[in-house]
């Protein structure tokens, strides 16, 4: 499976890169049974008390993500596998650009660009969207609490408590199809003509309790 | 032969133009005069040398002047001496290609020089009088052991011996790559030249002009000349506005190490603002700075779209636009608040507009005075759209000074006269697009005619860079690989995988490093998604790459990643080789917009400091090369069979003049429905149609067919 995730996050960067939406990249790293980036530095870990200002300036001036979106949004994918090749962790996180002027500056540089192709404009609404998201998974029985920690869950907007449970571990597509149809619409139906494949296969780890409460299902 | 610069001469005026006239007429002596330069820390405050001889025969020669009648305590002078040659010597032991171990190796010499007293006999009797004596003093100096070391010389007194950036190259192995070779520009003297040095210390109370090709360091001469000013004018409030951002760390940079050197001390940076030109609420610019001033509207790059101009007025730019509106709607308001600063810097005034420099203008304590902006001459190749003169701009200007700055330091004479012809068209099989409508811009730029005594329309003309315009650093650059070269491909993706190898083998043989390299995409709108196409290769190859300051918009380059760029960006910026895609955008047949076209063009190709490649698709490519075959068969002389009148010049630059997109397409549309029309007047006269089938018309085609 980790070779099949890593392939997923490359086509896709690459996918990206080819529509110029990309505006750093670090290259995907696959070693020692994990999947992250060359240049891991683990800031968002360090600074989580930070406010989300903090954080998303740290993390893009050390360049600790898989690439950049020209409006400045941050990615990460990062992935463990155990020796028999099954998924034990992933941290799938999406950081949009919290400055407002920076935005401001890059409406116009994109306005060059794109000529009227309006890709980012769910951004450019001054919507606030300063929303980020982490769908963190965690095979780990020692750390499942049902309902308060299931195995695969949603974080939304840095807050510690936030957990909200999913149907299983996410691929690489499914994360960028959540994020792209929901806040990069403009962006989802001119690069992906509103399709993104499913991805990696992924078990389901949700149970039968949760189920019967809010969750979100693939 | 020697050569004085003047600086700001407040003080032993008489005997300064005394020293100035003996050096004048006696061009036997060798070597750099300065006049009330350079600064020194004296008695903890600073002050001008009254004069300094820098010569390779003699090394440096401190002239301290009198004037009058009064003699002076010779405790006093020994003081005085003393200190004048301790500060100096501080200064150039820094500089370790001036020492010889722990040593200076600099002879530094005093001559105490009073021109109004009469010549005395003895030569021993101090101070020296008259130019007679003077010479004999001059004979009898000490010889300068280490004649060589006069480069370091210059350039340690100038401060600018930190002027080239140099990168860590520890990649660097070979001793003729491309690579080497750079290091070892980079690793050169730097020494401003005559006219550069002039315009930095050179002053009048109004407004100075420099002018000067892309590359010939008008960005330096401004920040050392605010450097210069805020040493002699500690207490004087200095900004420094300018269009790329990216320039700011630059600045301050510059400024800071310029100042530092000369008086050994940090700048007061509470006197000195390096602000972008627009700015806004999280990052202020000079136009936001005056609209809080004269309690304006401020308008962001957002609003200004939507900002409808005067009709009466040419078509603006979007900054263009804002200024416009902020001066019509500050001059409305009844009490005058004048600006906060003493004196105004601008860069890249050709990318600001003129309501902008009226803007300036307006924030300076003291209107007309103290104003300094600097422009490229060429970015828009015809002066119709370039600056006016400052006397259009200003008004009555009382002292205009203007400098132009005629070296090109960045592109090779064979980048430059390719990125004219172009810029021009000489060689376009359509003609002709855009030319000076000022004959004497050729000179000011660094041609000169070589077939005959000056050029005359209706008569060849032949145009060639004069050499004492060249940079000779760039000859070894040339030799190494011819520093133009035209590629074209048959599609875009074959157009990327070449560049994306040609990258590689840049990084890996050629020893360049990624911050070394830029790829333009000059009509960015059209050729962005190739822009994708290439950064994808790049990224199957192992290399990353970003879009030049969409993360960061004060940082052009990044390390370990290729810039990748459209052309408004790339303005302000330079790199050793430069990559340009998709030229054929910029060739048209047809007449309209061409000007911006080939500007386009122009700019793209002199971003080069070493290498540009030209690369595109199709038949315009093949054009584009073909013209530029012709720049080598004319040995890169720009060759015009006659000449064009002014009329004709007039006529050409308004045929292929800049339109806006909108005109462009109104245009397309007017031309079909003419067709249209024809197509209907035609059938009318060929009896295939009756003027009674458009009763709506009627009258109208009576009356026209009957004149025919």
């Amino acid at each position: 499976m980790i070779n099949k995730v890593y392939i997923e996050i490359t086509e896709h960067i690459q996918k990206l890169l080819k529509e110029n939406l990309i505006s750093n990249i670090n290259f995907p790293y696959q070693g020692e049974g994990e999947i992250k980036w060359h240049g891991y530095k683990s800031i968002a870990y360090t600074l989580k008390n930070q406010d989300y200002s903090t954080v998303y300036n740290a993390i893009a001036s050390e360049k600790d993500y898989n690439f950049q979106l020209l409006d400045g949004a941050l990615f990460q994918f990062m992935y463990r596998f155990d020796t028999l090749g099954n998924i034990t962790e992933h941290r799938l996180a999406y950081y949009p650009n919290p400055n407002s002027a920076q935005i401001e500056d890059l409406k116009k540089y994109i306005e060059e660009y794109f000529d009227g192709l309006n890709i980012f404009s769910d951004i450019f609404r001054n919507y606030n969207n300063i929303v980020p998201l982490r769908f963190d998974f965690s095979s780990d029985d020692k750390k499942f609490v049902e309902h308060f920690h299931s195995y695969s869950h949603l974080s939304i907007s840095n807050n510690k408590n936030c957990r909200i449970p999913i149907v299983g571990p996410l691929s690489p597509g499914r994360f960028l199809r959540f994020v792209f149809s929901n806040f990069y619409n403009d962006l989802f139906k001119h690069v992906y003509s509103s399709n993104i494949s499913i991805g990696t296969p992924m078990p389901k780890t949700i149970t039968k309790k949760e189920s019967e409460a809010i969750y979100i299902q693939c | 032969m020697n050569e004085v610069r003047k600086g700001i001469v407040n003080d032993k005026v008489v005997a300064t133009l005394d020293l100035q006239r003996f050096f004048e007429t006696n061009q036997q002596y060798n070597g750099l005069i300065y006049l009330a330069y350079p600064i020194i820390r004296l008695e903890g405050k600073l002050k001008q040398v009254d004069a300094l001889w820098l010569s390779e025969e003699f090394g440096l020669v401190i002239f301290d002047l009198q004037e009058g009648t009064e003699t002076r305590n010779s405790d006093e002078i020994k003081e005085l001496h003393d200190e004048i040659y301790i500060q100096i010597s501080q200064r150039l032991i820094e500089e370790p290609k001036l020492r010889k171990e722990r040593d200076l190796d600099v002879e530094i010499q005093i001559i105490e020089y009073n021109p109004s007293l009469e010549s005395k006999k003895g030569l021993l009797s101090k101070p020296i009088a008259g130019h007679e004596n003077l010479k004999r003093k001059i004979e009898r100096l000490k010889k300068w052991r280490s004649p060589h070391k006069y480069p370091a010389l210059v350039s340690t007194v100038q401060a600018a011996i930190q002027l080239k950036s140099k990168k860590k190259r520890s990649n660097v192995k070979s001793s003729n790559s491309k690579g080497a070779l750079i290091k070892e520009t980079e690793n050169a003297i730097a020494i401003l030249d005559n006219e550069q040095e002039t315009a930095v210390i050179s002053f009048t109370d109004g407004i100075q002009r420099i002018r000067g090709l892309a590359g010939s360091g008008k960005t330096i001469v401004l920040a050392f000349k605010a450097a210069y000013i805020h040493a002699t004018n500690p207490d004087a409030k200095i900004a420094i506005t300018f269009h790329t951002r990216s320039l700011k760390d630059f600045y301050k940079n510059l400024i800071d190490r310029f100042f530092r050197t000369h008086t050994h001390d940090e700048p007061d940076w509470s006197k000195i603002n390096i602000i972008q030109a627009w700015g806004g609420t999280k990052s202020t610019g000079m136009y936001y700075e005056y609209c809080k001033l004269k309690g304006v509207n401020f308008n962001n790059f957002g609003d200004a779209a939507s900002i409808v101009s005067d009709p009466k007025e040419e078509k603006l730019g979007q900054f263009a636009k804002v200024c416009a509106l902020a001066l019509k709607e500050a001059g409305q308001n009844s009490d005058f608040k004048s600006g906060p600063y003493d004196y105004i810097l601008v860069d890249e005034a050709q990318d600001l507009d003129v309501n902008f420099l009226k803007i300036c203008n307006e924030m300076l304590v003291n209107k007309n005075k103290n104003l300094i902006y600097a422009y490229d001459e060429l970015q828009k190749l015809n002066e119709g759209a370039s600056l006016p003169d400052p006397a259009k701009i200003f008004g009555d200007t009382l002292n205009f000074d203007d400098k132009i700055l005629h070296r090109c330091y960045r592109n090779s004479m064979h980048v430059l006269t390719t990125a004219h012809a172009l810029g021009f068209g000489v060689y376009r099989k359509e003609g002709l697009v855009q030319l000076f409508d000022d004959i004497n811009l050729w000179n000011e730029v660094g041609y000169e005619i070589v077939n005959q005594e000056k050029i005359v329309s209706g008569e060849r003309a032949v145009l060639k860079r004069a050499e004492r315009n060249e940079a000779t650093a760039l000859i070894k650059i040339e030799a190494n690989e011819p520093t133009v070269d035209f590629q074209v491909f048959k599609t875009e993706a074959l157009q990327a995988e070449w560049i994306a190898n040609q990258i590689k083998k840049n990084l890996v043989e050629d020893e360049l490093l990624a911050t070394d390299i830029m790829v333009i995409n000059p009509i960015s709108r059209k050729s962005f998604s190739s822009a994708g196409v290439l950064r994808e290769k790049l990224y199957n190859l192992g290399i990353a790459s970003h879009i030049a300051g969409a993360a960061n918009a004060d940082e052009f380059f990044q390390e370990n990643s290729i810039a990748v760029t459209g052309i408004n960006r790339a303005k302000g910026n330079e790199a050793s080789m430069v990559y340009v895609m998709n030229i054929n955008d910029c060739y048209s047949d047809q007449s309209l917009n061409n000007v911006v076209l080939r500007n386009t063009l122009f700019t793209a190709m002199t971003r080069s400091k070493g290498w540009v490649k030209m690369c595109g698709t199709n038949d315009g490519t093949e054009a584009l090369k073909e013209e530029y075959r012709k720049v080598v068969e004319e040995n890169y002389h720009l060759v015009f069979d006659e000449y064009p009148t002014a009329q004709e010049i007039k006529r050409i630059n308004t045929m292929h003049r800049s339109m806006q997109p909108e005109d462009i397409k109104r245009l397309k549309n007017e031309e079909r429905a003419f067709d249209q029309v024809i197509g209907i007047l035609q059938r009318i006269q060929r009896g295939e149609a009756k003027i009674s089938d458009y009763p709506d018309h009627q009258d109208f085609l009576l009356e026209f067919l009957d004149d025919k």
